[in-house]
């Protein structure tokens, strides 16, 4: 009797999680290597006791756009973004993050860092520049050269399924268990350039209105089951009464 | 309704983005001064159906599972400490570093600062300081009957004063170079401290190793690029935008389940 309402419960809860998407899409429109995502909805299948199926809204899991950011030239010797497949490896804790997010500096023992203080891992583990070197330049396949010579080569990190990655707070990627770490082929380094967030201002914009409007669409269908199932009470209890 | 919240953090981020930028468009003549970037990180995730979890009684995976992320955060503001340009003045006390350094001074409370800014002035004592009146280190004092001040490329100062057809050296500028120097606190007046996060300074003379040379009747411009700037600026602007649109939306959805009866 009640399933019409509780397939519109079922269409506005995943809505809303789709607007909380939206929405954390939005706030890190300018978030250097950010990653949009979209929620992918599924017909959810139940059986009534009367054996028939009625078909419920889920959103089942999401779908991660990993196409490249626009790429911004910075001229900052420690902005590095990545063209093609890969991501920078990350050392949080003794253990391996990936990140697209280029923009890079040194810390107070010289060592390359992340924006939050996070050691870059080179091919042999962090990456030192000594003091007193300067003209930093990396290279296309990402060798690190100072005035002083040689640092040591970035690693770059690859995954056959990039969509089974989990994100993290920081623009970080956390391989999922039992993922195979694969090294980055093709892949190049571009100095002087950040890679900003992928989401399209105009897309996330006219996503925004559609799910407004099917919020509102299925807003004014729950008041319309609603007024039937009133009308037939009424009907029902008028019937009753002659 | 957490993308009320989002949006929230969202339009945050963004007025720190404005502020960010509005100070280097303010500082954009400001000798030394080196521009900065706001830089944002994601926050944190809910997992609410965890990828890898089973999806049926046969034992199919959910390939990507739902992650809710919660909004933005400002993670730094960046110093971007690339090479200001070149304005030539002719003062014989405007100097200008050309490649990695910092002018040394003492601070009033006897703590050491840096800058970048090198329009030096004479105290009543002859003592080369800011214009602030803070000694530039290490203390270089010019006599009193001096008809010209010259600084080479070393930073040595020599002074010619009559009578005397040869010029006699009275001192040498010294620098400082740090591991990190966008992690140095800048206090103001285009003076920066020393942090943890810089890491200590080593001090030495200019055109040697890894420090840059000194220019004498020049000025270093801020770093600023006005074009750079500007375009920041709209997309910082179009972002906060944006953002309250996510508010306003929210806002519509949350009324129109009150709506509901």
């Amino acid at each position: 009797m009640e399933n019409a309402g509780y397939i519109i419960l079922s269409r506005q809860t995943a809505l809303g999680r789709n607007l909380q998407m939206l929405a954390h899409n939005i706030a890190n429109m300018n978030t250097n290597g950010y990653r949009g995502e979209r929620p992918l909805f599924q017909e959810f299948l139940t059986k009534t006791d009367d054996g028939q199926r009625i078909s419920q809204s889920i959103d089942r899991g999401l779908v991660r756009d990993m196409t490249p950011g626009r790429i911004e030239t910075t001229d900052n010797p420690l902005d590095v973004a990545l063209s093609g497949k890969g991501f920078l490896v990350v050392d949080v804790n003794g253990e391996e993050r990936y990140t697209r997010n280029g923009s890079l500096r040194l810390n107070a023992e010289g060592n390359i860092v992340t924006n939050s203080g996070q050691a870059i891992l080179g091919e042999d583990g962090p990456i030192n520049i000594p003091a007193g070197a300067h003209s930093i330049s990396i290279t296309k396949d990402g060798v690190i050269q100072s005035s002083q010579g040689e640092h040591g080569r970035l690693r770059f990190a690859d995954f056959e399924n990039e969509y089974l990655l989990l994100k993290e707070a920081g623009g970080l990627f956390k391989s999922a268990p039992n993922q195979e770490v694969l090294a980055a082929e093709n892949i190049e380094v571009l100095q002087g350039s950040l890679e900003r967030s992928n989401v399209q201002g105009i897309l996330a914009m006219t996503e925004l209105i559609n799910v407004t409007r099917a919020y509102t669409r299925a807003a004014s269908f729950a008041k319309d089951e609603d007024q039937r199932q009133m009308n037939a009470i009424r009907t029902i209890s008028n019937m009753r009464g002659n | 309704m957490r993308a009320l919240n989002i949006g929230a953090t969202g339009m945050l981020a963004q007025q720190t983005n404005v502020e960010v930028i509005s100070n280097n468009i303010a500082n954009m003549n400001t000798t030394g001064f080196k521009r900065q970037r706001a830089e944002f990180g994601d926050l944190l995730y809910q997992n609410l159906r965890r990828s890898g979890s089973t999806s049926s009684q046969e034992g199919t995976v959910v390939p990507t599972g739902v992650q809710l992320g919660l909004g933005v955060r400002t993670m730094a503001t960046y110093r971007i400490t690339t090479q200001g340009t070149m304005r030539i003045t002719d003062n014989p006390l405007d100097v200008a570093l050309n490649g990695e350094g910092y002018f040394s001074i003492e601070l009033p409370g006897g703590e050491t600062g840096y800058t970048r800014a090198g329009a030096f002035q004479l105290s009543s004592t002859g003592t080369i300081v800011t214009p602030d009146g803070y000694t530039v280190q290490p203390g270089i004092t010019v006599p009193t009957d001096t008809l010209s001040i010259s600084i080479n490329q070393n930073g040595e100062v020599s002074v010619r004063q009559p009578n005397s057809t040869t010029e006699t050296v009275v001192g040498q500028l010294e620098l400082a170079l740090f591991p990190n120097e966008a992690g140095l606190e800048a206090i103001g007046s285009n003076i920066y401290k020393e942090t943890v996060a810089s890491g200590a300074p080593t001090t030495g003379a200019a055109n040697t190793q890894g420090f840059g040379t000194i220019l004498q009747g020049t000025l270093e411009a801020s770093n600023v690029n006005s074009v750079e700037e500007i375009t920041s600026l709209i997309t910082a602007q179009r972002a906060y935008e944006m953002n309250s649109k996510v508010i306003t939306s929210s806002d519509e959805m949350l009324r129109t389940i009150t709506n509901l009866r």
